[in-house]
């Protein structure tokens, strides 16, 4: 198996990812492990009937016996897979995403022959890389996830407009543009309010990537509601809606007090450097104030 | 003049006599299958086809009673899906579901837990309530619980355990809105007993919060509030938007206006108007939410105004 990353060194690298999951793609378990315990069972019982009394019942109820217990077997590490599958998504949940994509990366092998727990899985290395910033990791784990899921699912339009905040963040904007296009219509049609606000925070992202501040400023309308569906992430975007107020200040457009406003609404929530590790483009607000604390080193607005 | 009595919602001997007439049919085609076995291995060799004709009779009924159960089990993932979004046809199947018999144990049991499921989310929690605690009256408790090894994944005690935890959780929130504080805390000590999940845990500190606001102990809710905010931050958005706006209503009481305006903001910031009025009208299930299954109902845009700006009435439930 591909080495995992340590605590201290650099998220698995594209081909790293590419290899690891070729390695242990989804595949169906072997037709004699699967069908095992039914062929026993069939050849006990028929056993048991051609023969006749004696040695031959005890073989057949040895044969149930032996049934029970394999399919017992399976169903208990089956489990214990799914509560693996569970710890990696808590880990995720608290935003320990190193050592998430590592306990990630060692289950993955456990799963292969479980789809919906592999799919699960490749979806929370990928947004662990890509919250690592190792955003052309994160793009290949995406890749392979699109590629294996009907692309009406929810969790495969939501793949697609990560992997398309990934390209814009990699600064593959012609990729990230056309990704955007095409999921416009399945995020309206799904009518889901997680994927609308990660659409919505799409769409601003690459209007600050391609130079429209301007649109993003005019645009920053009811961003709160829209964003809303996020949870504290939603500040990446006011964040940005503040450097597009205040990229737009200088020519008059709009006023410094909104860039303000929007930065203090952002660090309410997330720390700057949270927001400034994530687009670092964000530094330009480094003379904005941020959102006071009520508790010791807060700086009051 | 003599009013009608009415006919509770719930019976609460239901579950024990329905487990019992369960018990009671897998128990007679279980000693009729040994007495069957033990028959054919006695019979003389030449009685030969009979002791098979026997023994397919056994199998056939044992098919037969098991059956229902199979169906059942594969009924639960659905209905469960069903309730989660709110559907009007999960009473119907459940109640369908629970009509079958004869079922496993386990499976019976695991039914009554999707009714108060159901019930709870239907805001019926004198209902709730009292299934929650039939139920748990019969669902298999640790083996010493003052022991707290976890059990394993993948057994069948685990999976009870979770069930266990599952109905004592919303068994605390039916019985903070009925008023019941000293059942709550007799159900919190219990719950604190039990090792949880991450999920679990941040509906526990939800309820333990919304306790103590009830109960007054307003600087208890604040104890560790960074850790608390930081665990609400990672909460699914409503639940977090809930927890922030208990302990600003907490943080207001315990005269700390600074932590008090800065939770409300965010509040402000997490949860809707609309949300808001369902959290401080306590007509928000915490024990009936799931991780990062976000919130379905779609966000109204209240205008262009600013959501800092909007009235606020957080934290009613406490005076």
């Amino acid at each position: 198996m591909t080495p995992v990353t340590t605590k201290h060194s650099a998220p698995p690298t594209p081909q790293q990812v590419d290899e690891h999951l070729d390695r242990w793609a989804v595949r169906r378990p072997p037709v004699a492990t699967a069908w095992a315990p039914w062929m026993v069972l069939v050849f006990c019982v028929a056993l048991g009937v051609v023969s006749g009394g004696g040695w031959a019942l005890v073989l057949m109820w040895f044969g149930l016996v032996t049934f029970w217990l394999i399919v017992a077997a399976r169903t208990r590490r089956f489990r214990r897979l799914e509560s693996q599958v569970n710890a990696v998504r808590e880990l995720a949940v608290l935003r320990r995403w190193r050592q998430a994509l590592r306990t990630a990366w060692r289950t993955l092998p456990s799963v292969a022959t479980a789809p919906p727990m592999h799919d699960r899985l490749v979806a929370m290395m990928a947004l662990c890389l890509d919250q690592l910033g190792a955003y052309e990791a994160a793009i290949t784990a995406y890749d392979y996830l699109i590629d294996r899921l009907p692309p009406d699912e929810p969790i495969a339009v939501q793949a697609s407009l990560q992997r398309a905040i990934a390209q814009l963040a990699d600064n593959r904007l012609t990729d990230a543009d056309h990704a955007i296009r095409v999921q416009r219509a399945q995020v309206d049609s799904a009518n889901h309010p997680v994927l609308s606000a990660t659409f919505r925070l799409a769409e601003l992202i690459q209007q600050i990537k391609t130079n429209h501040w301007n649109d993003a400023a005019r645009d920053s309308h009811g961003l709160v509601d829209a964003l809303r569906p996020l949870g504290i992430d939603a500040a990446n975007g006011y964040a940005l809606a503040a450097l597009a107020h205040l990229g737009q200040s200088d020519s008059g457009a709009t006023s410094p007090e909104q860039a303000q406003r929007w930065w203090r609404r952002a660090t309410l929530l997330l720390p700057r450097a949270a927001l400034t590790g994530r687009f670092p483009e964000l530094h330009r607000l480094d003379g904005l104030q941020d959102a006071a604390k009520p508790w010791a080193g807060g700086r009051r607005a | 003049m003599h009013r009608p009595v009415a006919k509770p919602a719930f019976d609460p001997h239901r579950i024990r006599r329905e487990l019992t007439i369960d018990a009671t049919v897998r128990g007679t085609v279980l000693i009729t299958a040994a007495a069957a076995i033990l028959i054919a291995s006695a019979a003389e060799p030449e009685q030969g086809p009979l002791t098979w004709w026997l023994l397919l009779l056994v199998v056939g009924v044992w098919m037969l009673i098991s059956g229902p159960n199979a169906k059942v089990v594969r009924q639960i993932p659905p209905i469960t899906d069903m309730i989660a979004a709110g559907r009007a046809s999960a009473g119907p199947t459940l109640a369908a579901a629970i009509r079958r018999r004869p079922l496993v144990r386990a499976v019976r049991l695991a039914l009554y837990h999707r009714l108060a499921m159901l019930r709870h989310r239907q805001r019926r929690y004198a209902e709730s309530a009292m299934i929650c605690h039939a139920v748990l009256v019969e669902c298999p408790k640790l083996s010493d619980q003052s022991s707290p090894t976890p059990t394993r994944p993948g057994t069948s005690a685990h999976t009870g355990e979770r069930m266990r935890i599952h109905l004592l959780l919303m068994l605390v929130e039916a019985r903070l809105s009925l008023g019941d504080l000293m059942g709550v805390y007799v159900t919190l000590v219990e719950l604190h007993r039990h090792k949880l999940n991450l999920l679990e845990l941040m509906q526990l500190q939800a309820l333990q919060t919304r306790y103590e606001l009830a109960c007054g102990y307003t600087d208890r809710a604040l104890e560790r509030v960074r850790e608390k905010v930081r665990l609400a931050e990672v909460m699914p958005v409503a639940l977090g938007g809930a927890m922030h706006a208990m302990l600003a209503a907490a943080a207001r009481q315990q005269n700390q206006p600074d932590l008090a305006h800065w939770l409300r903001r965010r509040t402000a910031m997490l949860v809707s108007h609309e949300q808001r009025s369902l959290i401080t009208g306590l007509g928000y299930p915490i024990a009936t939410q799931a991780v990062g299954a976000g919130d379905d109902r779609a966000s109204h845009d209240p205008g262009d105004r600013d959501p800092e700006d909007m009235p606020y009435t957080g934290g009613s439930w406490n005076t």
